[in-house]
This record gives C-alpha cells, structure tokens and sequence, in this order.
C-alpha cells in the first residue's frame, strides 16, 4: 500500500490535534490533581520571595477546590459611613475558583503536543526539556501577576473614589492574564525554542544551518539540494 | 455567546501576525480574508461540536469549551499562518532572519 505523502502544515495540523486531544485528556483526569498541588506550593515559595519585606502571601485550598489568596498589600481606607475612622490595611483576600486556578496548569500538556507534532523532535530533546523549564516558571510567574491583579481589583471595590481609566486597566489585566496568555504562552515558548519549527514557520534563511542540514553538509551534501550517491570507491591497480 | 466564542481572539492574533510580517499587500490582504474565514469554518465545527457535547455531559463540555477547543483553534490559526507564509514565500517575497 503506497504511504500517503502530506505536507509539512496538514502533518503538523493532524499529529498536533491529535496529541492535543490524548495529552488534554490525560491532563484532566491524571495530571491536574499533582499540577495544582505543586503549583500552590511553588506560588506560596516564590511569593514569598518576590513579597518579601512585606507580610507572606498565602494561598489555601477551599473543601470545594477553589483558592484563598491573602496578597500583602498597604493601602489606607478612607472614612466612610460604616468605618468613622480611616482604616490601615495590610493585606486582601480574594478567591480564586479551580478551575481558574487549572489555567494555569494546561500550558505544559499543550506545550509538549506542540513539541511532539514539530518536525525533527525526535533528533532533538533539548528543545523539550528546556522549554518545559520555561513552561513552569511563566505559568508560576503568571500567576502571581494575576494575584497582584486580582488584589488591586478588589481594593478597587473598596475605594469610594474611581478611577475609570485605572479600573479598564486592572479590567483588560485580568483579561490578558486569565483568558489570552495562558493560551498563546505554549504557542511562543515552543517557537522561541524550536528553530527548526520556527524557521520551517517564518521561512526564515538562517546563517547557521539547522542540525539535520549540518549533517547534511558536513558529509559533502548541501542543503535543499538532491544528496550525491555515494559511489563504491574503486581499487587501485 | 461571548465576545470570546466568536473567534474574534484568535482572528486577532492571525491578523496581528500576518500585518506585521513583510509581505506584499495584495498578499496580506488574500491573508486576512481566507485566515479570517479558515477561523470561523473551523469556529462552527466547534459550535456544532460543542452543542452535542453539552447534550453529552456537563463536565465534557466545560473540559471541551475551556480548554480543547480553545487550544485547538490556536493550533488552527499557527497552521493556517504558517500556508499564508509558505504561499508568500512561493511568490517571491522571502524574508531573512536579521532583516
């Protein structure tokens, strides 16, 4: 049976949809569990570290599943009805529901369906491994922007006096950090890693050649050129 | 339906990507018609597909609507950039990695 013969974008489109659907799939029912375990454990870690000087950010776990944030943050509230005298606060809480929280898991089955439908994976791990590494601290990172978002919106609720420029700018943040960069995160790290797919994509000439097209020249071929057969070498005398 | 079910994110996105590469207008302009219309073919056999999903199971649909969909038709929207490139690339106008 001759093999069907399919161009560089219809594989990439099958081989991609497919792995998407098996690594999503193993993603809710195997991986979400452990990921957002680890993820909470690391937020609380590395936020210590980029809060730090002023109180601890905490993150805990509801029995429902969703997150209690208590981000530090200083702000005065001024006299109102309710308070006679302004009020110093040193920290917010809000909650985050699970499944928001699970964005900021996805990106790394996603990434690794991207990797593994890319032409000339299989030559090469390092892409891999190494963009997994980026996968985890932006998903990490994004998240405690997304924290910091959530915080000052909800000081916003507080404040009698608004600011309607500030409020589309925290509004479009949450946008952004919710709904737009989790998704489009694995699609840049995979092509910021992978110079084959990236060049295969731009159809960008690079001055370096590409690992396989190395190999090629480095046995006397040259690439995008049809490869010399090698003829038996004949005996002398 | 959202502003964000029509598409309209990832349609974004192509045309952020096609504009920005150099390439003729012509070219560009035949880029965002049949992008935009890749998108919102590929958008329908989502609604379509969401639909009966959702008459299916609860939890399928929210895995499907958040999560597959979105990220598939991301993957749409790289393939269909990469066949414009390709047809730009094909008509003469390759550019190099330091221009």
């Amino acid at each position: 049976m001759p093999a069907i013969s399919l161009n560089p974008q219809t594989r990439f489109l099958l081989l991609g949809s497919a792995l998407l659907t098996g690594m999503l799939i193993l993603w809710w029912f195997v991986l979400l569990n452990p990921l957002l375990f680890l993820l909470r454990g690391a937020v609380q870690v590395c936020g210590g570290a980029v809060f730090s000087g002023r109180s601890e950010l905490s993150v805990t776990e509801a029995p429902s599943g969703d997150w209690t944030f208590e981000v530090p943050l200083e702000a005065t509230l001024p006299r109102s009805l309710e308070n006679p005298t302004p009020q110093q606060m040193h920290s917010i809480d809000f909650d985050l529901a699970r499944s928001d929280a699970g964005a900021f898991t996805f990106g790394l089955p996603v990434y690794w369906a991207i990797m593994l439908a890319a032409p000339g994976i299989r030559r090469n791990l390092r892409p891999l491994l190494l963009g997994t590494l980026a996968m985890v601290v932006l998903e990490i990172a994004l998240l405690l922007v997304t924290a910091e978002i959530y915080a000052h919106k909800a000081l916003a609720q507080l404040l009698p006096s608004q600011d309607p420029l500030g409020n589309w700018f925290l509004h479009f943040s949450e946008y952004l950090s919710v709904s737009a960069i989790p998704y489009v995160i694995p699609f840049a790290v995979a092509l910021w890693v992978d110079r084959e797919l990236r060049e295969q994509i731009f159809h960008w000439a690079s001055a370096a050649p590409l690992p396989a097209e190395a190999a090629a020249i480095s046995a006397g071929n040259r690439p995008g050129k049809r490869p010399r057969q090698m003829k038996p070498a004949r005996k002398r005398g | 339906m959202k502003d964000g079910c029509n598409g309209v994110n990832v349609t974004i996105l192509l045309w952020s990507a096609i504009l920005a590469f150099p390439a003729a207008w012509r070219m560009k302009v035949l880029g965002l018609l049949a992008g935009s219309l890749a998108i919102q073919l590929m958008n329908v056999v989502r609604f379509i597909s969401l639909f009966y999903i959702g008459q299916y199971s609860t939890n399928w649909f929210e895995f499907a609507h958040g999560y597959l969909w979105e990220t598939l038709l991301m993957l749409d929207t790289m393939v269909v950039f990469w066949l414009w490139v390709s047809r730009v690339s094909r008509a003469g106008t390759v550019p190099n990695a330091g221009d």
